[in-house]
C-alpha cells in the first residue's frame, strides 16, 4: 500500500493513497464536522459539513470527497468555512425538532453532537418549521421517525448499496422529503425488508430507531442479540447458524461446543429460552433453535471441535463431583480440561442426573445421552456409580480431593399436605419417573390426575398415557397462557389426548376408603408468590369442582436433598448457599452448582452453572480459571444480503413429529431431525442480527483531542 | 455500402419519394419570415428544417447528411477533435464546457468499455429546443452521436430522451431502424471498423436531469440525483465506464462541423419561452444581443409595455435588466453577466411584472425539482422559496433579504451541482436591480405591481 503525506491544520498526516482527505484527518486525529460520511459507505458530499480548504484549490471542496494527494496542505477551519459550515447546519437543524428529550437517541445522537461542535444556538436565522410526517410504529423493530431525517442518505445507502435489500429510498411527501420505505404505503414487511437494522446502525439522529419494547431494557449486544445473550450459557447462535446456512456442520456444532459439552442433549431438551426472545419472533415466528442445534451436532462428521480443544497439562490436584447431571458433568468436563484429576460420584446406577432418571426417553434417546456421556469419560474423567457420598469431609481428607463440586439436583418431589395425600395411589412425579427411567413399568389404571403445570408434569402425564392410562387429566394453579412446561410440551401432551384444568386449586383428594376417585378443586382467582417463595392465593367462592380419577401424581415442586454431613450453609428453601458468580459454599474448596443451588430449572442452566463451578475450583486450585475456548473460525459476516424475496413472511420449520396416536404406544423418540433443506432454509430465516454490529461505529469529536 | 453507393441510393431513392411525402417541420420552430433582422443570417442546426423529410433517412443523405460521419471514419481521433476545437464548439446543455476537451478527456480515459448518451432530457419545461431539432432532423443529432462514438472509442450509445415527446421518440425510432437497415448502425458502419448500437431510453424529463451525473445515475436504474464530480462522467460514468453525456444540440453542432457545413459566426438554438408577441425555437448568431434578440425577433413585450428584464437560461438564470440587455448571448458574455446559457430559453418580463413574484415562480420551481440530496439544494431552496413566499404575501421580515442573499452567497458557493448553484440566481438578480421592490414588500407590505396578494 503506497502510503502519502499530507498537511492538514500543519499537521503532517501519513494515509494511505486512495483515501479521503475525511479519512486521512480522521485516522490522524483531527476532527472534521460531518453527518452523511459513514466510514462503511460511499461519500456523497450531502451534507456539506466536512469542507475544508485547500491550498491551490477554488472553492471550499467536500473532504469526503475529495482525494488526499501527497503534499497536499489543507486547512479544517477558517471563517468563510466556518460561516458555511453554520448556515448548512442551520438548513439541516431548519426542519428538524427542537425537543430532544423526548426521542430516545437523546445524547447518543450525532446532529446534536456536531450542532455543540460547531455552536450552533437555539435561535436559527433561517426558517423553522416541522416536516409532518407522523411516527410509524407499525412494523416490527424499527420505528419510523421521519420528522427526524435529516437526509443523509446514510439508511439509504446502507440498505441499498451495502446489504442490497433495496427497502429505502428518499421520499418526496409534497414539499417535504426524509427516507423512507421506497414503495410507498407498504409496511417494512411487504417491501421485503430482512429486519438487519443497519438503517437504525447507521442513522445519525433518531429517525430511525428499535422499538424500546424490544430490547426490553438491554443496551447493545445483550439487545440486539438476544438469543446468545439470554442463553444461560451465552452459546453464539446466529455465528452457529451461519455455519448451518453454509452447511458446515461440523464448525456449527464447534460453536456450540465452545460453550457447551452437550450440543446433541440441547439439540433434544433444551429450553431454547433463546427463542422465547428471538427477535424474529417479533417479525412472524421465531427460528427453530433448539432443532437446528440437533440437526448441527447429528450431522458434525468431522469433530473440528475436538481437534481445536484446549487440554491443560495434568496437576496433582484432584476434584471430586457429587452428582452426574448436566451441571456435574458439566464442571467434571472442564475440570479435567483444566489438567485436574476428576471423579464423579453418582448415587443412582447409571450417569446423567435428570438427564437420565427425569427426562422421558421419547424426549431424550438414551443412546444420545451415553454418547455424550462417553466423550467426557474420554477426557478422564471417572464415574463411580451406586455411590451416595454422605460426608464432604471424609472424601477431602479421606480421599485426598483437594476441592469438591456439589451438583445433586433436587430429586426430592413434594406433596402438598391436603386430606387424601397419604392414599396408595397419589404418587410424586420425580419418583414415578424415576421408576420407569430405571426400567420398570409401573402399572397405572385407566384414570389419571396429574397436579401440576410445569414440564415435570407433563413428563408424568404423556408417560401415564404411554404406560396404558386411557384418560390423563391435568390440573395447576397457573392459567393456561402462562403455564411453566414449554409450549411444545403443552401442545404435544393436548395431542396426545391430555386434558388440562389450568386455575385450579387442590382441596382435596376424594377417597373411597383409601382408593382415589379423584380430586376435589376450587377455581383461583389470583396467586402470587411471595419473596420468599410462600404462596398467597385467591379462589373464587362456591367453584367447588371434582376431577375424577382413579390415581394422582403430584408435579408441584422439588425439593434438594443435602446431607447434613456435607455441612454446608443452605438456603431458607433448601438449597445450597452458594455465591452467585463462582458458585462458593460456605466450606473452603466446596463448591456447588446447578438446580441443588437455586431449584429446578433447566438443563441449559445446570451447564452454564457447572461451567461457573469449574472456574472457581480451578482458580481455588491455582489456576486461571480460564476456560474459553475458539472452536471454530470466526465468521466473515456478510454484508451484502440482497433483495428480501418474501423473507419476513417466510414460516417457520415446522417440528416432525410422529403422529400423536403411533407417539402413546411406545417411548421412542418422537421429533425427527431437520432434513438438510429444511435445515438450511430455517437458518436462512435467521434476521443475523450479529452483522449490525459489524458496521464501523461513527467516532464523535468528543472522541478527538 | 460505402458511403459514395449510399449516397447515389439516397439521391435516387429521394427523387421518387419527395412527390409523395411531407417536409414535416416541427411545430414549435418560430417562422422567421418576414423578421429582418435574421435575414440573410446562417442556419446551421435549422439547415434542413422544411427540405427534409424527418422520417426519410434518404432526404437527409440527399441534402448532404452522414458525410461527417464518412469524415470522421477516415480522419484520426486527434484530427476529429482537432476540427471541432477549431470550430470553438462549447456544451449546448447549458454549461458551455468546451467539447473538444470532453471529447479528449473521455477518450484518453483507459477504460475496456466507453459509453456516449446524448442528453435529449430538456427538463426545464419551458425550452424546447432539443425537442423541435430532433423533431425537424433527427440524424443530424444521431450521426453527431455517431460522430461522438467514432471519437471517444465508443460501441454503445444511448438517447435519452424527455419521455413527453412522443413525435421525436417516433422519429427517433425510425430513423434508428432506417440506419440499421442501411447499415449505418451495427457493425463495420460503412465498410469501416467501426460498430455501434444505439439504444433509445425515455427517461424521467426531470429538470435535475440537465445535470449529467443525475442522467448517469437514473440510467443505471438508480435514483435520478446528481453526484459528486470529480470523477466526472467522461472519466467515471455509467456503471463506471467513461461516458461523453453530450447534449442535442451539441451532437448536431458536431455533425455539422464534421459534415462542413458551419460558418462564424457560430449559432444557437434559442427557446422563445413567454412573455414576447412571438414565440418559438429560433437559430440566432452568437454575438446577438438579447436586446436584438426580444425586441427584433421576439417582437417585444406580449402586452407591449417596456421590458422590465429578461431571464436567460430556464429557472436557474438570472433577470437582467438595463444595459445588461446589451449582452451577447456568447456563453463568455453570459457568465461575465452573471447567468448561464442553460436550457437556452428566454423569458421576458414587462413593466407590469413584479419582481419577487418572477423570483418566487422560479423557486418554487426549482424547490420542487431538486433532487434533495445535498443540504443546499434541498433546504436551501425551500427557504429561498419561503422566504420569497412571505414577503410576497406581506409577512417579509426586515433581515429577510439580507438573508435572502446570505443563503444565496452559500449556496452558489456550496451546492453539490450546477442545479442548485444556479438556484438563486434569480432571487440575487432581482434583489440587485429591484431592492426597491422587495423593500416596499416587506416595509409597506404591499406590492408595487399589484401582483402579489
Amino acid at each position: 500500500m503506497e502510503t502519502i503525506k499530507l498537511t492538514i491544520n500543519d499537521k503532517e498526516i501519513t494515509t494511505e493513497k486512495g483515501k479521503s482527505v475525511l479519512e486521512a484527518a480522521l485516522d490522524g486525529g483531527i476532527y472534521i464536522p460531518h453527518l452523511c460520511h459513514h466510514p462503511d459507505l460511499e461519500p456523497i458530499s450531502a451534507c456539506r459539513l466536512c469542507i475544508v480548504e485547500i491550498d491551490g484549490v477554488e472553492g471550499i471542496p467536500t473532504s469526503c470527497t475529495t482525494p488526499a494527494e501527497d503534499g497536499m496542505v489543507v486547512k479544517t477551519k477558517s471563517p468563510l468555512v466556518d460561516n458555511m459550515r453554520r448556515l448548512a447546519m442551520e438548513l439541516l437543524l431548519s426542519d428538524h425538532p427542537a425537543e430532544c428529550t423526548g426521542c430516545s437517541q437523546y445524547l447518543n445522537c450525532e446532529l446534536q453532537s456536531v450542532k455543540q461542535y460547531l455552536g450552533i444556538s437555539e435561535e436559527l436565522s433561517v426558517r423553522k418549521r416541522l416536516k409532518p410526517i407522523p411516527m410509524n410504529m407499525s412494523n416490527p423493530l424499527i420505528v419510523h421517525d421521519f420528522t427526524r431525517c435529516i437526509n443523509c442518505g446514510r439508511c439509504v445507502r446502507v440498505c441499498n448499496d451495502l446489504r442490497g435489500v433495496g427497502v429505502l429510498a428518499p421520499v418526496k411527501t409534497g414539499r417535504d422529503q426524509s427516507a423512507g420505505i421506497g414503495i410507498g404505503g407498504l409496511s417494512l414487511k411487504d417491501a421485503d425488508c430482512r429486519f438487519c437494522g443497519a438503517c437504525v446502525a447507521v442513522c445519525p439522529t433518531g429517525a430511525i430507531r428499535d422499538k424500546e419494547e424490544d430490547l426490553h431494557g438491554k443496551k447493545g449486544r445483550k439487545a440486539l442479540i438476544p438469543c446468545r445473550y439470554t442463553c444461560p450459557a451465552e452459546i453464539d447462535v446466529p455465528r452457529y447458524l451461519r455455519f448451518i446456512r453454509e452447511g458446515k456442520y461440523a464448525e456449527a456444532t464447534a460453536v456450540i461446543r465452545e460453550k457447551v459439552p452437550f450440543p446433541k442433549i440441547l439439540g433434544y431438551v433444551c429450553a431454547h429460552p433463546c427463542e422465547d426472545v428471538c427477535r424474529r419472533g417479533s417479525v412472524n415466528t421465531s427460528i427453530a433453535i433448539r432443532n437446528l442445534k440437533r440437526f448441527a451436532a447429528e450431522n458434525d462428521t468431522e469433530r473440528l471441535w475436538e481437534k481445536n480443544a484446549f487440554q491443560k497439562d495434568g496437576t496433582d490436584n484432584k476434584v471430586a463431583v457429587i452428582g452426574s447431571g448436566p451441571a456435574g458433568l458439566t464442571a467434571a468436563y472442564y475440570l479435567a480440561k483444566l489438567g485436574h484429576s476428576v471423579t464423579i460420584y453418582e448415587e443412582l446406577p447409571k450417569a446423567g442426573g435428570m438427564l437420565r432418571y427425569g427426562i422421558p426417553e421419547y424426549r431424550l434417546p438414551r443412546n444420545v445421552l451415553d454418547e455424550e456421556i462417553a466423550e467426557i469419560e474420554k477426557l478422564g474423567v471417572e464415574i463411580t456409580c451406586d455411590t451416595k457420598i454422605e460426608s464432604i469431609e471424609d472424601l477431602m481428607d479421606e480421599e485426598d480431593f483437594d476441592a469438591v463440586v456439589v451438583a445433586t439436583g433436587t430429586h426430592a418431589g413434594v406433596k402438598i399436605p391436603i386430606p387424601g395425600a397419604d392414599c396408595e395411589d397419589v404418587l410424586i412425579g420425580t419418583e414415578f419417573l424415576r421408576q420407569v427411567n430405571l426400567g420398570e413399568t409401573p402399572k397405572v389404571p385407566k384414570r389419571v390426575v396429574v397436579l401440576g403445570g410445569g414440564n415435570v408434569a407433563f413428563d408424568c402425564a404423556r408417560i401415564a398415557r404411554r404406560l396404558g392410562a386411557e384418560q390423563v387429566l391435568m390440573a395447576c394453579l397457573e392459567f393456561k397462557d402462562n403455564m411453566p412446561a414449554a409450549c411444545d410440551e403443552i401442545e404435544e401432551g393436548e395431542e396426545e389426548g391430555i386434558r388440562i384444568f389450568p386455575g385450579k386449586t387442590f382441596k382435596q383428594i376424594l377417597n373411597d376408603g383409601g382408593k382415589v376417585t379423584g380430586v376435589e378443586c376450587l377455581d383461583v382467582e389470583t396467586f402470587e408468590f411471595d419473596e420468599d417463595g410462600r404462596l398467597n392465593l385467591e379462589t373464587v367462592e362456591d367453584s367447588e369442582s371434582v376431577i375424577e380419577g382413579d390415581m394422582v401424581i403430584f408435579a408441584v415442586g422439588q425439593r434438594a436433598i443435602i446431607p447434613e454431613d456435607f455441612d454446608l450453609d443452605l438456603t431458607e428453601r433448601g438449597f445450597i448457599e452458594v455465591d452467585e458468580y463462582t458458585g462458593e459454599t460456605s466450606e473452603d474448596g466446596v463448591f456447588a452448582a446447578g438446580d441443588a443451588c437455586y431449584g429446578t430449572l433447566t438443563v441449559i442452566k445446570a451447564i452454564a452453572s457447572g461451567r461457573e463451578a469449574a472456574k472457581a475450583a480451578d482458580q481455588f486450585l491455582d489456576g486461571d480459571g480460564n476456560i474459553d475456548e475458539v472452536l471454530a473460525p470466526m465468521p466473515e459476516y456478510e454484508c451484502y444480503l440482497g433483495p428480501g424475496n418474501n423473507f419476513a413472511r417466510q414460516d417457520r420449520c415446522s417440528n416432525t413429529c410422529l403422529l400423536p396416536e403411533v407417539r402413546v404406544e411406545n417411548f421412542e423418540c418422537i421429533l425427527e431431525t431437520l432434513e438438510e433443506d429444511e435445515a438450511v432454509t430455517e437458518a436462512n430465516r435467521c434476521l443475523k442480527c450479529d452483522i449490525r454490529f459489524n458496521i464501523k461505529p461513527v467516532k464523535f469529536w468528543g472522541d478527538f483531542e | 455500402m460505402n458511403f459514395e453507393q449510399l449516397k447515389q441510393k439516397a439521391v435516387s431513392e429521394w427523387e421518387v419519394q419527395k412527390q409523395k411525402v411531407d417536409m414535416a417541420v416541427s411545430d414549435g420552430i418560430l417562422d422567421i419570415s418576414g423578421i429582418p433582422s435574421l435575414e440573410g443570417q446562417p442556419r446551421i442546426l435549422l439547415r434542413n428544417s422544411g427540405k427534409i423529410s424527418p422520417d426519410s433517412i434518404h432526404s437527409y443523405i440527399a441534402m448532404g447528411g452522414y458525410e461527417g460521419l464518412a469524415a470522421a471514419l477516415s480522419l484520426s481521433t486527434d484530427d476529429i477533435i482537432g476540427k471541432i476545437q477549431s470550430a470553438g464548439l462549447r456544451g449546448c446543455g447549458g454549461a458551455g464546457f468546451p467539447t473538444a476537451e470532453k471529447l479528449k478527456i473521455c477518450g484518453d480515459a483507459e477504460a475496456d468499455e466507453k459509453i456516449v448518451v446524448c442528453n435529449a432530457s430538456e427538463g426545464d419545461p419551458s425550452a424546447i429546443k432539443d425537442r423541435c431539432l430532433l423533431e425537424s432532423d433527427p440524424h443530424s443529432v444521431i450521426e453527431g452521436l455517431l460522430i461522438a462514438a467514432r471519437t471517444v472509442g465508443a460501441a454503445k450509445a444511448f438517447i435519452c430522451i424527455n419521455p413527453e415527446y412522443d413525435v421525436a421518440i417516433q422519429r427517433l425510432e425510425k430513423a434508428i431502424s432506417q440506419m440499421t437497415e442501411l447499415g449505418l448502425l451495427g457493425d463495420s458502419i460503412m465498410e469501416s471498423d467501426f460498430s455501434v448500437q444505439i439504444e433509445l431510453k425515455p427517461g424521467q424529463g426531470l429538470f435535475v436531469c440537465g445535470e449529467e451525473s443525475a442522467l448517469i445515475s437514473a440510467l443505471e436504474g438508480g435514483l435520478t440525483r446528481s453526484k459528486h464530480r470529480p470523477p466526472y462522467p467522461a472519466v467515471r460514468g455509467l456503471n463506471g465506464d467513461p461516458t461523453l453525456v453530450a447534449n442535442v444540440e451539441t451532437l448536431a453542432n458536431m455533425s455539422a462541423i464534421l459534415g462542413g457545413a458551419v460558418s462564424e459566426p457560430r449559432t444557437k438554438l434559442l427557446t422563445l419561452a413567454g412573455g414576447m408577441k412571438n414565440g418559438g425555437v429560433v437559430e440566432v448568431p452568437m454575438d446577438m444581443t438579447l436586446r436584438k434578440i426580444v425586441t427584433e425577433i421576439g417582437g417585444g413585450t406580449q402586452d407591449g409595455k417596456e421590458v422590465k428584464a429578461v431571464q436567460i437560461g430556464g429557472p436557474t438564470g438570472a433577470w437582467l435588466t438595463g444595459d445588461e440587455l446589451d449582452t451577447s448571448i456568447g456563453f463568455d458574455a453570459l457568465t461575465d453577466a452573471g447567468t448561464i446559457m442553460g436550457s437556452g430559453s428566454i423569458l421576458v418580463a414587462s413593466e407590469a411584472r413584479c419582481a419577487v413574484d418572477m423570483a418566487k415562480s422560479a423557486l418554487d420551481f426549482i424547490h420542487l425539482e431538486c433532487c434533495g440530496k445535498c443540504v443546499f439544494g434541498r433546504e436551501g431552496t425551500r427557504q429561498l422559496a419561503d422566504i420569497l413566499k412571505d414577503i410576497a404575501k406581506g409577512s417579509g421580515k426586515n433581515k429577510d433579504i439580507a438573508l435572502l442573499e446570505e443563503l444565496g452567497g452559500a449556496m452558489k458557493l456550496g451546492a453539490l451541482c450546477d442545479l442548485g448553484k444556479g438556484a438563486p440566481n434569480p432571487v440575487l438578480s432581482t434583489i440587485k436591480s429591484f431592492r426597491s421592490e422587495y423593500e416596499a414588500h416587506i416595509k409597506n407590505k404591499q406590492c408595487p405591481a399589484s401582483i402579489c396578494k
